[in-house]
């Protein structure tokens, strides 16, 4: 079933594209214009074989194979590790990367993987490491502001108004 | 041509890649993927590209070790060797089979690098004669490596191509600064970066199934001794015709787009049995079966820069995340990369014979130790490899958007994964779909549609459509996990 809905939503955002450049001047809509509608294309042949295969495998006797129906089985990516993947995602958009980041590799290493406090700590003081001294201090990295600071704080707001600072480290 | 730093920072890749190499899972793409963005940070070519060409070329190399010693190839360019390098680390020769490995691949990579260097001159020959029409067709061809890195499912990989290109269009239109898919955002402006979607598509995928099994792919490996390395490298040596022919082998299938790594290590593997006299050992732990694929997977690397650099054709995810790196550097590949940076050039040929060399010499040194690394805790791996992703995303604009647009294409990244859906494609065709607008734009503002009836644009188009039948006829559009298909 996911695999429909994701076929569908490609379908919806091929046409939304396609839709999109009837607006634009001839000359810079051409381009995304061809490649919107030839994925469109595609992606319609895709959902259309996709629910062709499901009408089969359904149907065994119109000719299906369990081989077939195997061919496109999903790899199965595990959930808890997406959950937590993309939970260290949002904590670090809430957060911010300095504190963010060695914030969810300590719980990673501690709750998810059973380590003990001193790797996990260790851990966390590569990170911090690689944040302030590497990325921060060599390649001069500017850590925007916590979402979480934006939210609740009276920051005065930069000329795009998307964050309301940036610290170096 | 080589100085400081870049000496230093080649070494440093040198050691990324020998690491990286040998942990199963990590090598290839993810590790390129994770080095994208200190590669711009660098913003010198010479230095960033010793980083990045020295990391990819020595992981060949490296990932011989958990092939050899654990039964878990590094990647699919690896696989060769379960059939005689397995074998001989059971029956206790580890050792040899290492030193074996190794000596092959500096030899086949310093064969690869002097090709390398051989053909600049020929290539600068042959684009003389190219105007934009025929590089848009190059571009085409670069493009309709889809057919090779879709897997078994063609029509999936050019959806996905398509959504590569489409991306691409996102940001202000190159020609008229109109704004594009950019929903009064600007943020979207300056268009999207390659990192923030090769590491979600790419690096997301490894940390949620690291994260997942809590292990590494090599933990139900059983441990194995290693000595005797000084008698695999005698039979390197001992063995030099079919060194040479292996690598020569190598170097001849890496020039040509499309031809993955699993696909040269089995090719080399099958014509070292086919012409070797006594064939009743391979199979069972034959030193041969080890020299002949690690000669030649590591020379492919040299001979894989040619259509990469001179035509802008990628012919493997890691090549194509090459290309979007030289483009990231505001290197254009073709003409202007081979006139105006003949200096960049020549340096990645010393890049390639060096770091083949000091990986050579440092995984024969450490050989005894190796099967230890590749034991490393998931725990220490799945905080590195989620910490670069962050990291890695976040200097592309150092905007908190970076984050939202990781997490974005970290989730299309899995349920790609998920469902089947390739993931290299779209990946080429973010990397080439500017280069195709502008060349389309080139052609039509200078020839209008005539450009198509230009002798050079047929025959390019014949060689394309040539290509495309004989890769899918040939049967190497098998996804690899070298490639990063799927």
């Amino acid at each position: 079933m996911g695999a429909l809905v994701f076929n569908i939503f490609l379908v919806v955002v091929f046409g939304g594209a396609v839709i999109e450049t009837f607006g634009w001047r001839q000359e810079v809509s051409m381009f995304p214009r061809v490649v919107a509608s030839l994925g469109l294309l595609m992606v319609t042949g895709q959902l259309v074989i996709e629910l062709w295969n499901r009408r089969r495998v359904a149907h065994p006797a119109a000719g299906a194979s369990s081989a077939e129906g195997e061919a496109d089985a999903p790899v199965r990516i595990g959930r808890q590790g997406a959950a937590w993947l993309f939970a260290g995602l949002f904590c670090i958009v809430l957060l911010g990367v300095p504190v963010g980041v060695p914030l969810f590799v300590v719980l990673l290493a501690r709750y998810r993987f059973d380590e003990g406090w001193p790797l996990a700590i260790g851990l966390a003081a590569t990170a911090v490491f690689l944040i302030l001294a590497i990325f921060g201090g060599v390649f001069g990295a500017m850590w925007a502001d916590p979402l979480l600071l934006t939210l609740f704080s009276a920051s005065p707001t930069t000329e795009n108004g998307s964050q309301a600072s940036k610290v170096r480290c | 041509m080589l100085s400081w730093p870049t000496i230093g920072v080649l070494l440093v890749g040198t050691l990324i890649g020998c690491i990286t190499g040998i942990l199963p899972g990590i090598g290839g793409p993810v590790t390129l993927v994770l080095l994208l963005p200190v590669v711009f940070a660098i913003g010198d070519p010479t230095i960033a590209f010793a980083l990045m060409l020295g990391t990819h070329a020595v992981q060949n190399t490296a990932n011989s070790a958990s092939a050899i010693l654990l039964g878990v190839p590094g990647d699919n360019a690896a696989q060769a060797l379960l059939m005689d390098g397995t074998p001989m680390a059971r029956k206790g020769e580890a050792g040899r089979a290492l030193g074996a490995a190794f000596s092959a691949s500096a030899v086949g990579g310093l064969f690869g690098a002097v090709i390398f260097a051989g053909s600049i001159p020929v290539v600068m020959a042959l684009l003389k004669v190219f105007g934009s029409p025929e590089m848009l067709m190059l571009s085409l061809w670069g493009l309709s490596m889809v057919a090779v890195l879709s897997g078994e499912v063609p029509l999936k990989g050019l959806a996905m191509a398509a959504v590569g290109l489409l991306l691409t269009t996102v940001g202000l239109d190159p020609q008229r600064a109109i704004p594009r898919y950019t929903f009064g955002e600007p943020y979207f402006y300056d268009g999207l970066t390659l990192i923030s979607i090769s590491l979600g598509l790419f690096a997301a995928p490894v940390a949620v199934e690291l994260i997942q099994k809590r292990t590494l792919f090599t933990a139900d490996a059983p441990a194995t001794k290693v000595s005797d390395v000084g008698a695999g490298i005698r039979d390197t040596f001992h063995h030099w015709p079919l060194l040479l022919r292996n690598s020569a082998l190598g170097t001849f299938l890496g020039i040509i787009p499309g031809i993955g790594g699993s696909v040269i290590d089995w090719l080399s593997y099958g014509s070292t049995v086919q012409l070797a006299k006594d064939k009743e050992n391979f199979g069972k732990g034959d030193v041969r079966g080890v020299i002949g694929p690690d000669a030649a997977t590591n020379s492919k690397e040299g001979g894989a820069l040619i259509p990469t650099i001179a035509f802008g054709i990628p012919g493997s995810t890691g090549m194509a995340i090459m290309l979007g790196a030289f483009l990231g550097l505001g290197l254009i590949p073709g003409r202007v990369i081979l006139t105006e940076h003949k200096e960049l050039l020549f340096s990645f040929v010393w890049i390639l014979a060096i770091s083949n060399v000091v990986a050579a010499i440092l995984l024969l040194s450490i050989a005894k130790h190796l099967a230890k690394v590749t034991l490393v805790r998931a725990s220490i791996l799945a905080s590195f490899v989620f910490t670069f992703t962050i990291l890695g995303a976040y200097m592309a604009q150092q905007d908190a958007m970076d984050l939202v647009l990781l997490a974005g294409f970290s989730l299309l990244g899995c349920i790609m994964h998920q469902y089947n859906w390739p993931r290299p494609p779209l990946l080429l065709g973010f990397v080439l779909g500017g280069v195709l607008e502008r060349y389309l734009f080139l052609s039509f503002n200078a020839y209008g549609p005539s450009w198509m009836l230009r002798p050079g644009v047929i025959i390019l188009a014949i060689l394309i459509a040539l290509s495309m039948f004989s890769l899918r006829k040939r049967g190497v559009q098998k996804p690899t996990k070298e490639d990063g298909a799927g």
